[in-house]
């Protein structure tokens, strides 16, 4: 019953610790799907024009209207001037004629994070018709007929129209790009004239989106990114969970002249804060001509000390008793090591794992101190060069983090099992 | 020496054109490394790829850096002796590096388009040239229409004089709470005096004489700038610019001075933010000017480039109107220094980029002192003393003033012998310390061969080698060398080094600075260990009990240590600002929240940041704790158990007393690691507000890579070891490791 009790409150207890570690990483993934917006702000809609505020459109853009050849094109505000509790409307007088006609504003807005595109339309006598275009930065365009969606033009009465965004050709802009810039909207006037009234153009955003991802992925080689960090953390995970528990072995269970001021030379190395080693690295690595390299970046971390520590006192813990078992039996020191040592050291080494493949995964001082092409980066460089380039926008940030953050706890939970599994051979030592 | 150096770059920089002049067309393929700070990659390889199609024989191998992080790597680069041929500099770094003599002189190359840009004033140095204005960048005044139009102000007239300014602030403030009319920042190094110095600049005040002689703060017209900008205090919040950014594109502030990023920040931000753009207000419609502060971007030689005369054509080949206005759009937060880029067709149909351009005609560039880097620290805190603690502006600028005059008057101080000397002295007492130490090894080899056999004590060696070798070759080295490093004076820019022996450590030890530094270093190392490996401990005895979902729990309670802490610093930082989700949850309950906010205040910045750390590192301790639960044996609890121990005691009897070794670990660490607290600083606070949270190594930091005195910084290191090498044994020392070690 008290037992019960008792694990029925750390239950609790622990319930709520879980709640108060996972509320900003949830906010981070949450936001990472979000087309845009900040961690606690979710937008759905930019009204892009409303009309109701001075001579530029909802969101500071300006708008205009352009004429080519003989033909006209002129916008009045109805009515001209904003009156408290009337809605003001745009009215486009127009005539087409050799050139073209058309009323454009700016949107600078990127086209795939958007369901569709609304607005409010009507016309004077009825049968009115244009395109409506989107335009990247550089006067690239794609156009849909107005008739796909109110047959025969235009009517004297107001209609909704929406027109969903996959049937633009999105492809058609800036292409080269990941995103897809539309810089202006445009109404292009077809034959013809009349007057348009217009109102509430609005763009509808997707509830949520992959593009964050996406936009990160292809903003550099991010496969490489992925590799190269790969690469390196598995080497050096692999040697140090082998290296740093034959150094660790010797501390704890060896005598040896030296002993002490190796092991505090151990310490000491990582005492000194890394900003005093960055240049005397530099230089190193420059005599030793392995800037940009592999070896640059593993072989100082073949032996953590961290890792070198947490052996010594571990091992340090494990009974004497079947070490001198194994060598009355007649096991050399090497057998011991492999047999009975490791073995007995499944926790450890499965911490050991973890911290320095997360270590060598998160690390970014001297990957990006010591790399010069694209092609070295790791995964940490490239993301903190993607982010400072563009600027802290949060979806993309929250984004790139969960990237990183991925393998870190995947790798957590392929090890987890073994920190508790020493419970076992725990208790046969016992 | 300046003049010298400045006479010697100018002979070579003629002897090299002479040669250039002299020489044939190169024969074979060169190659430029060509560094870079802010076109994206694909951008810039697509304009790379056109000059090298236009320069048959020179490539470009393009190394893309950023504004965070690029200035520690070049100046890395140069101080190894390994700078690229090309490279992009802030302007407001540049002094600092033309006073040194790294630069390669352009004036011959560039003179002739003196006429076609703006922004020479940040690359001339002595009257001479060290690089080409390339990509201009400015502030300009942003505001929100629709606040604009319920405060019953013309949405279309943003405000042109300090006194429609103040009023139309005036005005927003009144619209209710949460609502602010200006934004003043303060809690960075640059963004503080950033906003100032243009209302002093319109003003006709500067910070120096222009002979760069004398500080001038304590002009008429500076203390009347600082007190039309104390003025605007009541109608505007005080905050970080990246909270004023968010909360402007909230729509919760009226009016903010901001540069061009805001065009792509607020799309992504809030995209239906209705916001409009204007110059700076001048000081009355008939007097002073709409100053502006002017950044950017510059083009470099380094003078240990080997093909200056390709990296002069690449220079000239960017920063010619047609690539830097490809740039600019890509970019939308720079425009082109070329002059005639106002006429493109681009800026037609972008009026609100084109105001860019005509900010940049008034804009102002800070002097071009080399040690304006020191300067602009003291220029922030009076800012900050002003804004934050209500300082008459005739105080504060006095008081910056008097340091600011310190810095100018300050000779470079060099050490008597030169390095060569100092290296071979070094050099012969390792070699001394080595014998002495293969000696001592020796005897104690000799004794202990007598115990054990040899091959046992080549067993040893054998487990210990792995570390012995990647020690001698990468730890040593460094090791010594930072050592020399802190007993010389060292600049990192023109590598002279001179030995000072102890002189680094006096001077630090004695600096008030390092000793608050110091002090926030071991409150934050007090204030969180104990918090961090209670909370640890405590988590892993409850989980290390038969609970349900033991794993998810134990994911769980890890994963802020798999996120990197640079993200959960930005992550915090939101959670902690004026509007942010502690305040809120801090309203609900009904209690107050400090004021200013978290990261600002000076009694709460550190906590907040400690807070944070304790939040993201106890699941790393707890790891380690559980790992060390599992070599308890199972008997000890049953024996206890059955002496009729109650969960407590056996905690404190069986559970603690085992798990030593391991908490041990743990305490060192952490020790390590807090005493050693960066990242968080850096991505937070930057030491600020008013220095409250500058740390140790924050401090070594601003040192090392601010001020460029890599030999102080050093010295900070080492003193900083010392402390940590010192807590650690006390800490050894508590939990007698020598006893269970068996030593």
């Amino acid at each position: 019953m008290r037992e019960r009790l008792l694990t029925g409150a750390a239950i609790i207890v622990l319930t709520v610790m879980l709640g108060l570690t996972l509320l900003p990483l949830g906010l981070m993934l949450y936001t990472s799907l979000k087309p845009a917006g900040t961690l606690t702000k979710q937008v759905s809609q930019v009204v892009i024009a409303d009309f109701e505020l001075g001579e530029l459109n909802a969101i500071g853009g300006p708008m205009g209207v352009q004429a080519t050849g003989a033909s006209t094109v002129t916008k009045v505000f109805v009515p001209p001037q904003p009156e408290p509790r009337r809605n003001r409307v745009l009215a486009l007088t127009y005539a087409r004629e050799d050139g073209e006609a058309r009323w454009w504003t700016r949107l600078a807005q990127d086209a795939r994070k958007f369901e569709a595109l609304e607005f409010l339309v009507r016309g004077e006598v009825g049968g009115e018709s244009f395109t409506v275009d989107l335009v990247d930065p550089r006067g690239r365009r794609t156009s849909l007929p107005i008739q796909q969606y109110l047959r025969g033009g235009v009517r004297p009465t107001w209609m909704r129209v929406r027109i969903p965004m996959e049937h633009f050709s999105l492809a058609l802009l800036t292409p080269g790009r990941t995103e897809r810039t539309a810089e202006d909207l445009a109404f292009s006037f077809d034959g013809g004239a009349g007057t348009v009234y217009l109102d509430d153009v609005r763009l509808i955003f997707r509830q949520w989106t992959l593009s964050n991802y996406y936009d990160v992925m292809v903003s550099g080689p991010f496969g490489r990114y992925f590799f190269n960090s790969l690469v390196i953390a598995l080497v050096i995970t692999g040697a140090n969970l082998l290296l740093s528990s034959m150094v660790g072995y010797a501390f704890a269970r060896r005598e040896f002249p030296g002993k002490r001021t190796m092991f505090l030379l151990i310490l000491g190395s990582i005492m000194i804060p890394p900003q005093v080693m960055m240049v005397p690295i530099f230089i190193l690595m420059k005599h030793l001509n392995w800037l940009n390299t592999y070896w640059a970046l593993i072989v100082p971390s073949l032996t953590l000390p961290f890792n070198i520590f947490m052996m010594r006192q571990y091992i340090t813990k494990l009974p004497l008793a079947i070490e001198d078992a194994a060598r009355i039996d007649g096991a050399s020191d090497l057998q011991i090591f492999f047999k009975v040592i490791l073995p007995l050291s499944k926790p450890a080494l499965a911490v050991v794992g973890i911290n320095t493949f997360m270590g060598a995964w998160n690390t970014f001082l001297y990957p990006f101190l010591l790399t010069k092409t694209a092609e070295m980066r790791t995964l940490p460089v490239g993301l903190a060069l993607y982010k400072s380039l563009q600027g802290v926008d949060w979806v993309h940030l929250m984004a790139g983090s969960s990237i990183t953050a991925i393998p870190v706890i995947i790798l957590f939970l392929c090890f987890q099992r073994y920190i508790i599994a020493g419970l076992t051979s725990g208790s046969t030592v016992g | 020496m300046k003049r010298r150096l400045a006479h010697l770059a100018l002979i070579s920089s003629v002897c090299c054109s002479a040669l250039a002049v002299a020489a044939p067309a190169p024969a074979e393929e060169v190659t430029l490394e060509f560094w870079e700070l802010s076109a994206s990659e694909d951008v810039m390889r697509t304009l790379l790829d056109k000059f090298e199609s236009q320069h048959p024989g020179i490539r470009v191998r393009l190394q893309q850096l950023s504004w965070d992080y690029g200035l520690d790597k070049i100046i890395t680069a140069v101080a190894a002796g390994n700078p690229p041929d090309v490279c992009d500099l802030g302007t407001d770094w540049l002094p600092k590096f033309s006073s040194t003599g790294v630069l390669r002189d352009l004036t011959d190359d560039l003179a002739p388009l003196k006429d076609q840009h703006l922004l020479w004033e940040p690359v001339t140095y002595q009257g001479r040239l060290y690089g080409a204005p390339w990509l201009a960048g400015t502030r300009i005044l942003f505001y929100n229409r629709e606040l604009f139009a319920k405060a019953g102000l013309d949405p279309d007239r943003p405000p042109r004089t300090w006194d429609e300014l103040r009023e139309a602030a005036r005005r927003i403030q009144g619209l209710g709470p949460g609502i602010y009319g200006f934004g003043l920042f303060v809690g960075e190094p640059y963004a503080p005096w950033q906003l100032f110095m243009p209302f002093a600049w319109g003003h006709g005040a500067d910070v120096l004489s222009r002979d760069l002689t004398h500080c001038t703060l304590d002009s008429p017209a500076m203390i009347e700038a600082m007190d039309y900008y104390r003025s605007l205090i009541p109608y505007a919040i005080v905050d970080r610019q990246p909270e004023v950014n968010q909360l402007f594109a909230n729509g919760k502030v009226g009016l903010q001075i901001s540069g061009a990023w805001n065009f792509a920040l607020i799309p992504q931000m809030n995209p239906t933010l209705n916001f409009g753009v204007g110059l700076l207000p001048r000081p009355s419609a008939d007097r002073g000017a709409p100053a502006s502060f002017a950044g950017g971007q510059d083009l470099v030689v380094f003078t240990a480039s080997r093909h200056p005369r390709e990296a002069v054509e690449l220079v000239k080949f960017l920063i010619a109107e047609e690539q830097a206005m490809d740039i600019a759009k890509a970019q939308r937060n720079v425009v082109p220094t070329a002059k005639s880029s106002i006429e493109n067709p681009y800026y037609a149909s972008h009026p609100e980029q084109k105001l860019f351009f005509e900010q940049v005609a008034y804009a102002v560039a800070p002097p071009s002192h080399p040690k304006w880097v020191e300067m602009q620290e003291h220029l922030t805190r009076a800012v900050e003393e002003v804004l934050l603690n209500q300082r008459p502006s005739r105080d504060a600028l006095g008081a910056a003033k008097a340091r600011i005059e310190a810095i100018v008057a300050e000779p470079e101080t060099h050490g008597r012998i030169s390095d060569t000397a100092v290296m071979v002295g070094f050099g012969l007492a390792g070699l001394v310390l080595a014998v002495a130490g293969l000696v001592w090894t020796r005897r104690r080899f000799l004794a202990h061969r007598r115990r054990q056999g040899l091959a046992e004590l080549a067993t040893s060696y054998f487990f210990v080698a792995p570390w012995l070798v990647v020690f001698l070759v990468f730890g040593l080295f460094p090791l010594l060398h930072s050592i020399v490093i802190s007993f010389s004076r060292y600049n990192l820019l023109s590598s002279q080094m001179s030995f000072v022996a102890l002189r680094n450590y006096w001077e630090v030890l004695r600096e008030p600075d390092f000793l608050r530094a110091l002090w926030h270093t071991i409150a934050f190392a007090v204030g969180t260990i104990p918090f961090t490996m209670s909370l640890a401990l405590f988590a892993a005895v409850l989980i290390n009990r038969k609970i349900p979902f033991k794993s998810l729990y134990q994911a769980g309670l890890f994963l802020p240590v798999a996120t990197s802490v640079i993200v959960i610093a930005t992550i915090f930082t939101y959670l902690y600002s004026t509007d942010g989700l502690v305040n809120a949850v801090l309203a609900k309950l009904g209690w107050a929240a400090p004021s200013p906010s978290w990261l600002l205040n000076t009694r709460w910045a550190l906590p907040a940041i400690m807070f944070m750390n304790v939040w993201a590192s106890f699941g790393y301790y707890m790891v380690l704790f559980l790992a060390g639960l599992q070599t308890i044996p199972d008997a000890l609890y049953e024996a206890a158990a059955i002496d009729g121990a109650n969960e407590w005691q056996q905690f404190w009897n069986v559970t603690l007393p085992q798990l030593k070794p391991i908490v041990l670990l743990a305490v060192v660490i952490n020790t390590i690691h807090t005493f050693q607290v960066f990242p968080e600083i850096f991505a937070m606070t930057q030491g600020g507000p008013l220095g409250a949270t500058t740390t140790v190594v924050w401090y070594l930091y601003e040192t090392g890579f601010h001020r460029f005195d890599m030999g102080r910084a050093s010295a900070v290191g080492y003193i900083l070891f010392l402390i940590i090498m010192g807590f650690s044994l006390i800490q050894m020392r508590c939990f007698r490791m020598g006893d269970e070690a068996g030593e």
